[in-house]
């Protein structure tokens, strides 16, 4: 692992949520992402939970990899360790949010078991470590990265929504008509492309 | 040793997170005792804190009528907090109105008892028991309805207003996994106590009903709670308009035993309409009550009578004979019960006649 | 495919079996979401929408008067109605209730029957749910379409 890049973390957190946008960019966090769009309220509480899980997550397992992971010698489990810290984090999150924020439980808690094995929130565990992100720009670029996908999939549902009236060809109906408009959406998102380094 | 290494860091990270997972369930999820107060003080109840509102009540025997199992779909479990308890969750959203938010009414199967709580319910309630039966005895009224006499055997008596129902548990049986709990209007009159007598109707693809007809047999053992419901005699008028189709007999049967039991000087018309004669029930039961009582006439109709059923009884829809027999609603009150279709044509006639909307009764469910 | 949390815990609360004795899903053990989007599948060739199979179902079910005994309607379709005391909670958990009515028609043509609950017009009309295979009142949208002989709607 080399040193941190000399990048602003406020560039990787503009760049996350336009130019290098979790799902329209780099194609992460798909299922979910097609599947749960289809309502606006529902596609935006989904994109709020990623956010909280992304933050939290990116966090903690920096500092398990730069505290535990790398004194032991352990790099090569990163990928089970992540995912292992992923699970309990979430299910932490829940009760946390079960107990002490009542109302935005309910309102988000549904969707944290869908989240866990939503893989935006692993690859940019994996992401960070790849670029060798210091804490702050680790810390950024997971909150940049959670409302990037927010505002993807916020985007999509509110133009599902719009177009939930109209007649289509038959057959493109549901997930079809989705991987179009998410196909269109990333070419217009390509346009920012370059504008930002981020590694 | 690299293998024995990586197991080992591996299953101790894994049981590391595991215990704190453990520890957060602990520390987060427990809410310990929690008091409920019920209406200022009438009864105070202590419940273990982290069930919802509606199954720590019912641990104390303190009963709230529900229909789905608590699972949000009914919205008949509401209580009113006194103190707020939170915001209304998106599950409770559809079945409660403005202004029953702002009086704080919740839905208590979705509410979790978090901490000490104060509550509103209707003193009724307070009357529901959970009674322990045993079927005495099943007779077959028509091809699709039977009716069940239960024996009291823990409480022995039951306390309640003619025209009132219980909800019968079921048991799992066949593709039915979970028991549920369905109302029965009661059809037995409140002064024989320690007995119940229900009719029930089978209804195609009803999970009680087809556990009723096709599991229960003399001598099972039954729970159901009761009694509910605000379908009961009204002070307020000298005669009386009852109408009933199908099992809405019951309370009907109820009510003008108990009426005539208790000398009460209303006179009384009974309408039943069926379909065919062989939908019909209990038909020489009311015409010998009609002999014995002056103030009681029992006035049977047939919707679609064959030739073999050789009727010379009333004919047509239950609401055109109801038209020809009841002339104004002066001094009259109508208690019916019956599908809602049946229902909603009766009230229209009904209030065509002449009677007050508020001077007509029915069984919400 | 997956499905949002809202139509998860409904379909938790259908397999359960506690709404309606009447399974909704029978023995379906797609999730609901698939089955709302391939019963529409199933209606597109034919150029109809679930809208247009309620509209017509809700026609019939007017036509059968409340006195419960078969009539002709339309020359060519005999339809029955048989009622029942109380109502079914629709499993959507909007608070809706239906009467429990069911109705029969039988096309006089093609001497096919098909029979629905007064639930199944809302359940189409506003969750497009047609209930799983196996449901004893599954809706197969195609042949109700054509014992109905259901048209487009302008």
């Amino acid at each position: 692992m080399g040193s941190a890049p000399a990048i602003s973390p406020m560039v990787i957190f503009l760049a996350s949520i336009f130019t290098s946008n979790m799902v329209l960019s780099n194609f992460l966090g798909m299922c979910s992402f097609i599947s749960v769009s289809s309502e606006y309220k529902t596609a935006s509480g989904l994109g709020k939970a990623v956010l909280l899980v992304m933050v939290f997550t990116t966090v903690f397992n920096w500092l398990i990899y730069h505290y535990i992971m790398i004194p032991l010698g352990l790099d090569y489990l990163r990928y089970l360790i992540f995912i292992i810290v992923i699970a309990a984090t979430v299910q932490i999150i829940e009760m946390f949010m079960d107990r002490y924020l009542t109302d935005l439980h309910m309102k988000l808690g549904i969707f944290l078991p869908l989240i866990t094995v939503n893989c935006a929130i692993l690859g940019i565990s994996l992401f960070m470590i790849i670029r060798s992100y210091s804490f702050l720009q680790t810390l950024l670029f997971g909150i940049g990265s959670g409302l990037g996908w927010w505002l993807a999939i916020a985007a999509l549902a509110a133009i599902r929504e719009k177009m939930a009236g109209n007649e289509l060809p038959p057959g493109l109906a549901g997930p079809a008509i989705t991987f179009i408009i998410t196909g269109i959406m990333a070419l217009a998102f390509v346009g920012f492309s370059g504008i930002f380094v981020v590694m | 040793m690299t293998v024995l290494f990586t197991v080992l860091s591996l299953s101790v990270l894994a049981t590391v997170l595991a215990g704190l997972v453990s520890l957060a369930d602990f520390r987060l999820n427990n809410y310990g005792v929690c008091t409920i107060d019920i209406n200022d003080g009438a009864r105070q109840l202590e419940v273990k804190g982290g069930s919802s509102l509606l199954s720590s009540l019912a641990s104390q025997k303190v009963f709230i009528p529900s229909a789905c199992g608590g699972k949000a779909t009914c919205g008949l479990c509401k209580v009113t907090m006194v103190e707020s308890a939170g915001p209304v969750l998106p599950t409770e959203e559809p079945f409660i109105s403005e202004e029953e938010r702002e009086a704080g009414v919740r839905l208590a199967c979705q509410l979790k008892v978090k901490h000490d709580l104060k509550i509103k319910i209707p003193e009724e309630l307070f009357n529901i028991k959970q009674y322990r039966t045993r079927v005495s005895e099943i007779v077959q009224l028509t091809h699709d309805i039977k009716q069940f006499r239960f024996e009291l055997l823990e409480p022995q008596t039951i306390d309640f207003k003619a025209g009132q129902y219980v909800q019968i548990d079921s048991k799992p049986y066949d593709k039915v996994k979970e028991a549920v709990s369905r109302a029965y209007s009661i059809s037995s009159v409140p002064s024989e106590k320690n007995i119940v007598e229900l009719i029930i109707r089978l209804v195609p693809g009803g999970i009680c009903t087809t556990f009723m007809h096709e599991h229960v047999n003399e001598g099972d053992e039954i729970t159901f709670a009761g009694p509910f419901g605000d379908f009961y005699l009204r002070d307020g008028a000298d005669e009386l308009v009852f109408i009933a189709g199908g099992s809405g007999l019951a309370p009907i049967r109820s009510l003008v035993l108990d009426i005539l039991e208790k000398n009460l000087d209303k006179k009384m018309k009974f309408f039943f309409g069926a379909v065919r004669r062989r939908d019909l029930y209990y038909v020489d039961f009311f015409r010998e009550l009609e002999e014995k009582y002056e103030n009681f006439e029992y006035i049977p109709a047939l919707s679609g009578a064959a030739p073999e059923d050789e009727w010379d009884g009333e004919t047509g829809l239950i609401t055109d004979v109801v038209a020809r027999h009841v002339p104004d609603g002066v001094n009259r009150q109508a208690y019916l019960c019956g599908s809602p279709g049946m229902i909603n044509a009766c009230v229209q006639v009904l209030t065509k006649i002449g009677f007050d909307r508020s001077a007509i009764f029915f069984d919400e469910f | 495919m997956k499905q949002g949390p809202d139509l998860r815990r409904i379909e938790d609360n259908m397999r359960s079996g506690t709404l309606a004795a009447h399974q909704f899903l029978g023995s379906d053990l797609r999730s609901l979401a698939d089955i709302i989007l391939h019963d529409r599948l199933l209606l597109e060739p034919l150029g109809l929408t679930n809208e247009d199979l309620a509209e017509r179902m809700r026609y019939f079910t007017e036509q059968a008067t409340e006195s419960q005994v078969p009539q002709v309607v339309d020359g060519k379709f005999e339809v029955e109605r048989e009622e029942h005391k109380g109502s079914i909670l629709c499993p959507f958990a909007d608070n809706f209730q239906a009467s429990k009515s069911i109705i029969r028609v039988r096309n006089l043509e093609t001497d096919k029957s098909v029979v629905w609950s007064d639930l199944n017009i809302h359940l189409i009309e506003e969750h497009g749910f047609y209930e799983g295979y196996g449901a004893p009142f599954r809706i197969d949208p195609v042949e109700y379409a054509q014992v109905l002989e259901v048209q487009k709607h302008k």
